[in-house]
């Protein structure tokens, strides 16, 4: 099969001491309440068939923006139970705005993940050897 | 309480978590008596309540919940900027949740 993948945009691996070098995403976050747009990366978990987890440090930025959370629930995080707010969320990616449900751990802090809700509507190609991800167009 | 009642309400909360108000609804019983049955069925732990800024959902106890099969060990995103930019149009909008 050839490929006809046309690049909308390009990403990175980050590569860091101790780990092997793992794809990451720039995303964009946006809700009302916030009134500016949230430019941030998210790593590519494919072992996470939620849509995202927010970082500790962005979940807080949030909550304190936003009057309450829009939900509660569970995450199942290798077999523990992870109590997490949910909220609503618009996030770009991939040149394509996407309405999610965004889990926000209440203890420890498990980074930004984008997960399979999202990742499965993209067309990505990864290109490991040279350390880069491409975004197709759709 | 009736087997039947239970049943129905047991296979509406399979789908997804739910207002009383609508279980009641897709059961074909009142509010209150939905309400009766579900608090009777949370004291025997087969059904979780959980509050929302909307009011409270239901749900069964064993229902799906979104998996992450392994803790990344790198933490990605600690760091952000506000950016001035506009919110997306609604037509442009994937609805995922």
């Amino acid at each position: 099969m050839k490929c006809a993948l046309k690049v909308e945009e390009e990403a990175k691996y980050l590569v860091e001491l101790g780990v092997e070098p793992y794809p990451i995403l720039p995303i964009r976050i946006f809700r009302e309440e916030l009134k500016k747009t949230i430019s941030t990366d998210a790593l590519m978990d494919t072992g996470f068939d939620g849509a995202m987890v927010l970082s500790r440090s962005l979940s807080n930025f949030i909550l304190d923006r936003i009057v309450k959370a829009d939900g509660f629930e569970e995450l199942d995080a290798a077999g523990i139970g992870i109590p997490c707010d949910t909220c609503i969320l618009h996030i770009y990616v991939g040149g394509r705005w996407f309405k999610v449900g965004a889990h926000m751990p209440r203890m420890g802090d498990l980074g930004t993940i984008l997960g399979r809700r999202v990742l499965n509507r993209l067309t990505l190609c990864l290109r490991g050897p040279q350390g880069k991800v491409f975004l197709a167009k759709s | 309480m009736k087997v039947e009642v239970i049943g129905e309400i047991v296979k509406a909360l399979g789908e997804r978590p739910k207002s009383v108000r609508e279980i009641a609804r897709e059961v074909g019983v009142g509010w209150k008596t939905c309400s009766r049955y579900l608090e009777s069925l949370r004291g025997l732990g087969l059904v979780v309540e959980v509050k929302t800024a909307k009011g409270s959902l239901y749900t069964t106890h064993g229902s799906r919940r979104a998996k992450l099969l392994t803790v990344p060990r790198v933490r990605v995103g600690a760091s952000f900027e506000l950016i001035d930019e506009g919110p997306p149009s609604m037509g442009e909008v994937e609805d995922l949740t």
